[in-house]
């Protein structure tokens, strides 16, 4: 028996590093008009963003029911002496409200501790990431609990994006609200903090707010775990993963993920971000 | 203090602990961010933690795991405010792990404060980071790490741990940014901490003195409330902070506290299933009080008016201190041109002076200006090289806090203003802003007013001329090619946009054929087109 972990689909925690980590992932849902899809379960990121680039219906989001959780929490707590349910800020999505009323009302024979992350995308991926591994090195309930909170306060979420249209219309614009402008081309760069959205800045052009990306990092450093995260230029990120590599501790690389369709209806296409956590000091 | 410990000494930890926090009180207090929950932080934690106290020497059992119940179940119905109330929940997790022990080691009050954080954690809904939460929580993991064999060893990196916690608090939380303090809670328990540690190393806590860290990652890390924190919160409205205590049976912790985020918020919930301590915000206290008498017997009720609380906490908060000036920035530029104000404007820019290469505005203009603007700290893109050495006089001639950033051409006082962040100092945006005024190259097309041999370039008659970075680069018969010309000499591989604001003597017709013929030539390059309405120049155009 052990501690499980759970997160949503917010995370955009890739399959095979929550299969290997044993991290149950909840499924959001994409609705594309009448139509209604499982994130990466019935729609996966590039069907996505063709249907976004190419359709005419701007797809909406929403959180999981209560009963799609009490069935995770139910279905792992036989097996299990706790579950850690980590997720996306519940600034930004009614995701933590369902977790938190199933965690409530499930019959899961074990205690269940719903963490809000205050990040989105691979900065919720990370804090479940964390904590999952140290159940399975064996932490109790505390500890893993403990875990994942410590890795909020470690983790930070940025992006540049292509255009503020997908987060204003998608009605998740917050404090990045200052970085609206029509007159001039800008890429307005953007970082979460305390679970909204912040501006981190505006450049003109993609080479130099790849570069704010690179030295956001190296104000951060040193960082233990990385991730490069795009909507639909893997090219980019290929490179972006390789010019922030020296900012990690010893040994560390940097992971490279696809930002998925929930997040993507938000972030629209040519987002490139990061999420890291920072390595642990002595406090 | 020898190993093992019993109940006695715990209580003699926290005793001294009290005697700590008393002198230093007002100092919590003064710390306080609003909107605080209720009263006084530091009064809370005193007033709670004196009444654990008090009743921890009244009781005659030596047993570790009776007084740190008894101090639990004081605590559930002593606690005072938010801090009081999170305060609470550390004894609580106390209680829970010294359970049917007699003795304790200092393993043993190490682990004791992992259960005491994730009790402090699950007491509020919302739990944020930044503040005593996070300083509980980063004790519990330095301690469960700690190999310390003695008590005095085991505190003095519990309240080293403690200590870095509260000075960081501003890096997590922005209110305490904007106040330029750290978090008050944190600090109060620091100092209790500190009590137990000077009990456990046998120093005496009477009459000493605990000065609080100083933010850490601060421009000004003076642990004052600064002036515009003040002036944000007096707009606020706040409501009603309700607390009460219920007594029923088989009371849901979790669910009281579903319910009661739904009325209001800061909804603090501690006890078990027979008695419940609430703390909540909210508009009107009718609902809450409605909803709290549903559930059992409600006593010790305290309703208090958060605006009333808000105003006493202005009005103190500015008699302890100066007045010093807010901290907000505005901006005076120098442009001329309809579409370029509109750009300037829509960026930030709160006065125009109208002005430029051919018509240069006096320092008296630029002065008035700068006076004309919002708040005392400016600064101003001149635009021009001539522009800023008027600029700079005018720094000595005003009464304001003047910075020029020395753009000298409209493109590179758009870079340098898409840099300007309303939030930070006027020193750290002029720095951010003079940083970016070399990211941009800028091309200005126009007609020669006399034939001129100049750099190589032959310019004959009527001829339309191209400088780049101010200087003549080009001439040629029509803008395009003068523009074109320019932009050979400029553009590299490393190049992604070029922004033409047409203006002069073109129309937008003709503006547009230049764009899409200079995007067929320069294919690897990005043409945005934005009307300048400047008079004289054909093109003004920035690359980068």
């Amino acid at each position: 028996m052990a501690i499980k972990v759970v997160t949503d689909s917010t995370s955009d925690l890739p399959a095979d590093v929550a299969e290997s980590l044993g991290i149950e992932v909840v499924p959001l849902n994409v609705h594309f008009g009448s139509d209604v899809y499982k994130d990466r379960v019935n729609l996966m990121p590039d069907t996505f963003y063709d249907k976004l680039i190419n359709g005419d219906v701007l797809p909406t989001t929403s959180q999981p029911s209560v009963g799609e959780f009490i069935d995770v929490y139910e279905r792992l707590g036989s097996d299990a002496d706790g579950i850690v349910s980590v997720h996306v800020s519940e600034k930004l999505s009614g995701t933590m409200n369902s977790a938190r009323l199933a965690s409530q009302q499930a019959n899961a024979d074990c205690p269940i501790e719903v963490v809000d992350t205050f990040q989105v995308s691979m900065g919720v991926g990370i804090c479940a990431m964390e904590a999952a591994e140290v159940a399975n090195s064996g932490g109790d309930m505390n500890q893993v609990i403990l875990a994942a909170r410590n890795a909020v306060t470690r983790s930070q979420c940025f992006f540049m994006l292509e255009t503020l249209e997908f987060l204003q219309k998608g009605g998740r614009i917050g404090k990045a609200q200052a970085l609206i402008g029509n007159l001039l081309k800008i890429r307005p760069m953007l970082i979460l903090q305390e679970g909204e959205v912040h501006p981190l800045g505006r450049e003109r052009t993609r080479r130099k707010g790849i570069a704010k990306l690179v030295d956001t990092v190296a104000e951060l450093a040193p960082i233990s775990g990385l991730a490069v995260m795009y909507s639909t230029g893997p090219d980019e990120a290929q490179t972006l993963a390789q010019n922030v590599s020296k900012f990690m501790i010893e040994g560390r690389e940097p992971m490279m993920l696809q930002i998925g369709p929930v997040i993507g209806t938000y972030a629209g296409p040519d987002t490139l971000g990061i999420a890291l956590i920072s390595a642990k000091s002595g406090g | 203090m020898t190993s093992p410990a019993d109940g006695r000494d715990l209580t003699a930890m926290f005793s001294s602990a009290l005697e700590l926090l008393k002198p230093n009180v007002n100092e919590v207090n003064r710390l306080n961010v609003f909107p605080v929950p209720d009263g006084d932080t530091g009064v809370n934690m005193f007033l709670t933690l004196g009444e654990i106290v008090a009743q921890a020497k009244r009781s005659d059992s030596t047993s570790v795991g009776v007084v740190a119940r008894l101090m639990s179940d004081t605590a559930l119905r002593a606690a005072r405010g938010n801090s009081g109330v999170i305060l609470s929940q550390l004894f609580r997790g106390f209680a829970d792990h010294f359970q049917g022990m007699d003795k304790f080691g200092p393993a043993d009050l190490a682990a004791a404060f992992t259960p005491a954080a994730v009790a402090s954690y699950a007491a509020t809904g919302h739990p944020r980071e930044g503040t005593i939460l996070t300083v509980i929580r980063e004790v519990s993991e330095q301690a469960r790490d700690s190999e310390a064999d003695g008590f005095a060893t085991l505190l003095d990196g519990v309240c080293a741990t403690a200590l870095d916690s509260v000075a960081r608090s501003p890096s997590l939380l922005m209110i305490l940014r904007e106040a330029g303090v750290v978090d008050a809670g944190g600090y109060g328990l620091y100092i209790i901490l500190e009590g137990m540690r000077l009990c456990a190393s046998g120093l005496t806590a009477e009459g000493r003195e605990v000065e609080p860290p100083a933010p850490l990652g601060l421009d000004d890390p003076g642990n004052e409330l600064s002036d515009s924190f003040l002036e944000s919160i007096e707009s606020e409205q706040y409501g009603y902070c309700t607390q009460f205590v219920v007594e029923g049976h088989g009371m849901d912790l979790a669910h009281i506290k579903a319910r009661l985020g739904e009325i209001g918020n800061s909804a603090v919930v501690i006890g078990d299933s027979r008695v419940v301590r609430v703390h909540v915000h909210a508009s009107d206290s009718t609902p809450v009080m409605k909803y709290a008498n549903s559930l059992g017997s409600v006593e010790q009720i305290n309703i208090q008016s958060m605006d009333d609380q808000r105003r006493d906490y202005s009005r103190q908060r500015r008699l302890e201190q100066t007045g010093e000036e807010g901290g907000e920035v505005s901006i005076v530029a120098v442009v001329w041109g309809d579409g370029l104000e509109s750009v300037f404007r829509e960026y930030g820019v709160s006065q125009i002076i109208q002005g430029g290469n051919t018509l240069n505005p006096s320092v008296g203009q630029i002065l008035s200006a700068v006076e004309d603007a919002p708040t005392s700290d400016v600064l101003i893109l001149p635009n021009n090289p001539n522009i800023t050495i008027s600029a700079q006089q005018a720094v000595s001639l005003t009464s304001k806090n003047l910075g020029v950033v020395p753009a000298s051409t409209i493109p590179e006082g758009i870079a340098a203003l898409l840099e300007f962040d309303v939030s930070t100092s006027l020193e750290n945006n002029l720095n951010r802003m003079q940083g970016s005024l070399d990211s941009v190259s800028t091309i200005e097309v126009c007609k020669a007013v006399r034939p001129v041999d100049l750099n190589g370039v032959a310019v004959g008659d009527d001829q339309i001329i191209g400088l780049l970075n101010r200087q003549l680069v080009a001439a040629a018969d029509t803008a395009e090619a003068a523009l074109a010309d320019a932009l050979a000499q400029v553009l590299t591989e490393d190049s992604e946009l070029v922004t033409l604001f047409w203006g002069g003597p073109m129309t937008e017709n003709e503006a547009a054929q230049t764009a899409q013929n200079l995007e067929a030539r320069f294919e690897s390059v990005e043409f945005e087109l934005v009307s300048g309405g400047q008079p004289h120049y054909h093109f003004l155009a920035s690359v980068e």
